[in-house]
């Protein structure tokens, strides 16, 4: 861990901005150092920033939107770390409205869910979020009624100055927030204030699955939108001899079958990267019927792979690793059989 | 390709596809009723479960063209009103049945045709009734406590 990194990290944790039409965003970046994860490291040694796009939105109107940075495995990230950000943040929990961030790998390198890290991972960055955004709050506030900061209060999205009964609802603060210098320094509750952490609270998002409005990633559409489709080796082991589309390409509907690599050249393999399979087919076409069909026209040629070196970005750092020829994915399992 | 009239949450509506296209993709891709999920596009998981003339059928073994003029019901077409949700949905958000949600239209889709054809089920009616819809994160014990509730409520 170098120090210097450390101190970029403080200076450039959170990022606020003014939204078109008033009111703030507060998008958080933070460094991979502080991920206590050593399988992390392949994020620091590329870059030496991990984004996660968990932001809180406050509009004019007073509403405040959290974005949940992870993908939802049916552990109810939706509602918890949503939670962790709202502990600081102090807004109305019955009214703060939840959505599910934008995957954007290039920007954020890590948007991760399994290994129950989760809550660990979140932790500080998203309660650190909250609670400058609710200090940034209370000091647009105090700046208004030109009283101290230490003198304001705040409940469920409200500032409030006991002293002359002056109150102001995040919404309404919330452009000359965005305006402020951020805070150098925040303090965090410690576990015996919370009031929402360590609560029962309803999954954030029933009403929108109940009703079939919650969206998944295959429920996402743009217009003109295409559909693809992926042809993997039957098994491991395997890589991609050759393939005839004639037949795929005549079917309705269908604009393209191609080969294409998973990874790029030169590209480190992480510990949960696959090893092999790097080339496979792709099918596209208007219509996900149209390409299933199409799918199964294409003739694909596989090959056993030949036993190879290349180097992995794993627990414990970087190291080659061997992939023997055969039907085994790595030379852990083949190992693990002899 | 081919035109087809489709009555769907009491609308009218047309597309030109394939006959033999799943209802499943009709509703998903030319639709845009994206409520009805795909698990397994062979008919055992129950995600695609919708209704055609009140009864629960998965909508991914149903080619559009054997449709004619049955209605078909998708989760969005089943509240109530415009403001107030369908009895099991209450119960389902009353009892916080959901973890991901991916399956929970369908659980729902099949929970609303049974309790419409035996609206005082069983224990084992539920059980028998909902065993074609499976859910990966495990929500089984809050689905039937759901139904059991919704039956309740319904049958004061």
């Amino acid at each position: 861990m170098k120090s210097e990194n450390k101190n970029q990290s403080r200076r450039s944790f959170l990022k606020v901005t003014s939204l078109t039409g008033g009111g703030m965003m507060i998008g958080i970046s933070w460094f991979a150092n502080l991920i206590p994860n050593e399988a992390m490291a392949h994020v620091a040694d590329n870059n030496n920033w991990v984004q996660l796009n968990g932001f809180i939105k406050i509009t004019p109107d007073n509403q405040v939107k959290i974005f949940n940075p992870n993908p939802e495995f049916g552990t109810n990230v939706m509602t918890s770390l949503p939670m962790m950000v709202n502990e600081e943040l102090e807004a109305d929990w019955s009214k703060v409205k939840v959505e599910m961030g934008d995957y954007d790998t290039p920007r954020f390198k890590s948007q991760f869910t399994g290994g129950s890290r989760a809550m660990a991972m979140a932790w500080m960055p998203l309660r650190t979020a909250g609670a400058t955004a609710r200090l940034m709050l209370m000091q647009a506030a105090a700046n208004e009624w030109g009283v101290p900061v230490n003198e304001l209060s705040v409940s469920k999205g409200t500032v409030m100055h006991k002293g002359s009964g002056k109150a102001a609802t995040y919404g309404e603060l919330a452009t000359a927030a965005a305006k402020l210098p951020k805070p150098e320094k925040v303090a965090l509750k410690k576990p015996g204030e919370f009031t929402l952490l360590g609560t029962p609270q309803k999954n954030k998002v029933g009403k929108e699955i109940v009703s079939g409005q919650s969206l998944f990633t295959m429920d996402y559409q743009v217009e003109g939108m295409l559909i693809a489709m992926v042809i993997h080796p039957p098994a491991f082991g395997m890589q991609l001899k050759s393939f005839d589309a004639s037949e795929a390409l005549k079917m309705p509907g269908i604009k393209d079958v191609f080969e294409f690599q998973v990874y790029k050249d030169g590209y480190v393999k992480a510990g949960f990267d696959t090893r092999t399979f790097n080339r496979l087919i792709a099918v596209v076409g208007n219509s996900t019927w149209e390409v299933i069909n199409a799918r199964k026209k294409v003739v694909a040629e596989w090959e056993p792979i030949q036993t190879t070196k290349e180097p992995v970005m794993a627990r414990g750092g970087r190291r080659d690793e061997v992939i023997p020829a055969g039907l085994e994915s790595t030379d852990e399992h083949f190992a693990a059989d002899a | 390709m081919a035109k087809f009239q489709l009555k769907i949450n009491g609308k009218q509506l047309s597309v030109d596809v394939d006959p033999s296209t799943p209802l499943l993709w009709v509703l998903r891709d030319h639709l845009h009723l994206v409520g009805t999920k795909y698990g397994c596009g062979a008919g055992a998981c129950g995600a695609c479960t919708v209704h055609l003339n009140g009864n629960a059928l998965r909508s991914c073994q149903l080619p559009v063209s054997a449709v004619g003029t049955q209605a078909i019901t998708t989760i969005e077409g089943i509240a109530t009103s415009e403001t107030e949700m369908h009895p099991v949905q209450k119960a389902w958000l009353e009892l916080d049945v959901a973890q991901c949600g991916y399956c929970q239209t369908g659980q729902i889709m099949s929970a609303v045709a049974l309790l419409k054809r035996n609206p005082n089920p069983t224990e084992a009616e539920i059980e028998a009734a909902m065993t074609g819809n499976i859910c990966r994160c495990g929500t089984y014990i809050r689905i039937k406590a759901a139904i059991q509730k919704a039956a309740k409520s319904t049958t004061k």
